[in-house]
């Protein structure tokens, strides 16, 4: 039995079309499309898409920043629906949100002490010296000393204010916690250092993580599951190296040549990738077919008219194309 | 090693010694680049990898003499052709910038005036150097539209910077660098803030007008993907200094200085790696407002003994064309770590 800490089924985030002087809606865009998924207790699940197709709107309904159009959000079992308001609240200070820019994260006004203290306090531990413990006790988890602080988050380093903002979601215990590019802004030295220490804490504290990235370089290491999205569907969903392996999606399949490495540098591989030259689809228009059939070099008739569903092609290897059997 | 054929045609770009400063206080000097030494042969393509405040993006402004006060160059020389161009007069210097060495920068979108048509902005590039018809302009930008890839060039000679994709700008911007078929093109991560598929699409596009022009190429960039796949020779900075070069095969299969280890050791790969976890580099960059003596990497490396902490290890040959700032080079083979060849 599969223990599963967040789930959500067929989620639609739908945004109003705003046209003419008076604002009128003409139309609805889903910019989250029915997008399923299940997050197992102390596993991390990637998501990965490029920029635009709605995996950063996807972390904001599941947090409830914003609201869902349509869809169930299940945290423990329970629907987010049928929570009372205080068991929101529980929930909230369950999931914690790792944000890309870490200059934003943190108040600028506000010392390190002071930023890592105030989820604490709004979290109900009024005692100070307990307060400072933990401050401390996380701090040294991320590596960091004590001297930090008393400093401002302009004094850090980019690397350090990432630390910090991890420290921030760790000192209120959390469950899950959801990183959002975590190392895209980082160094290339530091980079391995942060997916290094996500993956020990997370075994430490039993974290389930959700990660979301733009390339499938990053997650290789750290990912149990992957799921690739694109115009805002889940296009590819698989267990970690069977992404790598036998990537079924052309979309997912243009991604690991798009992704430049090493390898292929050493084999002379050019940069030439399997797109159509158009551009993706207006979402606020109806689709017909397939989301990805204007830059699919396999696209037919069939996939311009008729939406694919998601079939299994092998256990736990969810694929969204027709020719999904096919493996071209 | 069939790249070493060609390797041996002649330098076009010689940087020797160069150092450019940076003035922040009355006491105080930031060393940015702090004696780079490299050279760049006729139509090849060098990848400068290192990370942010390791002075690769001020060497390029440095051979430009585009750095912006409070910085200056401090010493060093840079000779184009033949010619030591940080001493020729500013306005010989003008007739060089765009004509025979241009530019791109990361942001396609700071690039353009948003109130000027593509048409104009691209004509205004070719008559600054070469005034005449505009007749003949078109004809040109037409073509070095062709160059990278972009067909339709009458359609969107009339058309605005912000109707098009952040890619397909980058893609107008290639061309208008390339419209006066420059010796030398410094690309400054090029596809730093573009997504994957559309950074392989302009990688696609410069490679393709290296290939059909036999234009030289220097990539910035702090992806060692990118390096790998698109340069011949790579060279890495690290606290304003060089600490190795090699062409790319070498650098890969053989890195000889710790910090470049480390860094492939390190960076996220497709490839699979032996262990569960990446090997990373402890530590962070220095401040450049005040490296510590001797050896930058010093602290940060594993191997390091009380030499480094003293003095600076100078740029030896620790092998054909391999170049590496390291008291004690090492030997490590990458297969030890990556599933990789």
């Amino acid at each position: 039995m599969k223990d599963i800490i967040l789930s959500c089924e067929e989620l639609v985030k739908q945004y109003p079309v705003k046209k003419g002087l008076f604002n009128k809606v003409v139309g609805q865009k889903n910019i989250v499309d029915k997008v399923s998924f299940e997050l197992e207790k102390g596993k991390t699940l990637a998501i990965v898409g490029e920029s635009g197709c709605g995996k950063t709107v996807l972390t904001r309904v599941l947090l409830g920043i914003e609201d869902k159009t349509d869809g169930i959000i299940r945290f423990d079992g329970k629907s987010v629906d049928d929570m009372s308001s205080s068991e929101k609240k529980n929930m909230r200070s369950k999931i914690q949100m790792i944000f890309q820019d870490t200059l934003g994260s943190l108040h600028p006004r506000m010392s390190i002490r002071e930023s890592l203290e105030e989820p604490l306090i709004l979290n109900g531990v009024t005692d100070k010296s307990e307060r400072e413990k933990i401050i401390l006790d996380t701090l040294s988890q991320v590596g960091m000393s004590s001297m930090f602080l008393d400093r401002y988050p302009h004094q850090l380093s980019g690397g350090q204010r990432q630390r910090i903002v991890i420290a921030r979601c760790l000192v209120v215990t959390p469950e899950i916690i959801f990183a959002d590019e975590p190392i895209s802004a980082l160094d290339v030295s530091l980079q391995a250092q942060v997916i290094n220490m996500l993956m020990d804490l997370q075994e430490k504290y039993k974290l389930s993580m959700l990660l979301i990235a733009h390339d499938l370089a990053v997650v290789r290491q750290i990912a149990d599951r992957i799921m690739i999205m694109y115009f805002g569907q889940i296009v590819e969903s698989a267990p970690g190296s069977e992404i790598y392996k036998n990537a079924r999606h052309p979309y997912t399949k243009v991604l690991l040549k798009a992704a430049p490495s090493i390898s292929k540098g050493l084999e002379d591989a050019g940069f030439d990738i399997d797109l159509k030259p158009g551009d993706i689809p207006d979402p606020s228009q109806k689709m017909e077919g397939c989301p990805f059939c204007t830059k699919c070099i396999y696209a037919d008739e069939h996939c311009m008219k008729v939406k694919p569903e998601a079939r299994e092609v092998a256990p736990g290897h969810m694929v969204l194309c027709h020719k999904a059997e096919q493996n071209l | 090693m069939e790249n070493r054929t060609e390797n041996t045609g002649e330098v076009i770009l010689q940087v020797k010694n160069l150092k450019t400063y940076f003035k922040t206080g009355p006491h105080k000097v930031v060393k940015a680049v702090e004696g780079v030494n490299f050279s760049l042969k006729k139509g090849r393509v060098l990848g400068i990898i290192g990370e942010s405040g390791s002075g690769k993006s001020v060497t390029a402004r440095s051979i430009l003499r585009i750095v912006e006060s409070p910085g200056y160059i401090a010493d060093g020389e840079v000779i184009f052709k033949g010619q030591d161009i940080l001493k020729i007069p500013e306005k010989e210097m003008r007739s060089i910038r765009g004509n025979e060495i241009s530019m791109i920068f990361q942001d396609p979108t700071t690039s353009f005036n948003p109130y000027m048509t593509i048409g104009k902005q691209l004509a205004e590039a070719y008559n600054a150097h070469s005034p005449s018809g505009s007749e003949k302009a078109k004809k040109e930008i037409l073509r070095v539209l062709e160059l990278v890839g972009i067909t339709n060039g009458e359609e969107i000679l009339k058309k605005y910077p912000c109707e098009f994709s952040a890619g397909f700008r980058q893609r107008i911007f290639i061309a208008m660098s390339m419209i006066l078929y420059p010796d030398l093109l410094i690309a400054d991560e090029p596809t730093t803030s573009l997504g994957i598929t559309i950074q392989a699409e302009i990688i696609e596009a410069l490679s393709e007008v290296q290939k059909q022009t036999g234009i030289s190429i220097m990539i910035i960039t702090h992806d060692f993907g990118v390096v790998s796949q698109f340069s011949d020779d790579i060279f890495v900075m690290y606290a304003g200094r060089c600490v190795e070069s090699a062409p790319k095969k070498d650098l890969l299969r053989n890195p000889k200085h710790p910090y470049t280890i480390g860094l492939i050791r390190s960076v996220p790969l497709l490839e699979a790696r032996k262990t569960k976890r990446l090997k990373s580099i402890p530590g962070f960059p220095p401040d450049m407002s005040n490296v510590p003596e001797g050896c930058p990497f010093a602290s940060r490396c594993e191997y390091a003994k009380p030499i480094c902490h003293k003095e600076v290890p100078e740029l030896k040959n620790v092998g054909e064309d391999h170049m590496c700032a390291c008291h004690f080079p090492l030997d490590y083979d990458v297969s030890e770590d990556t599933e990789l060849g």
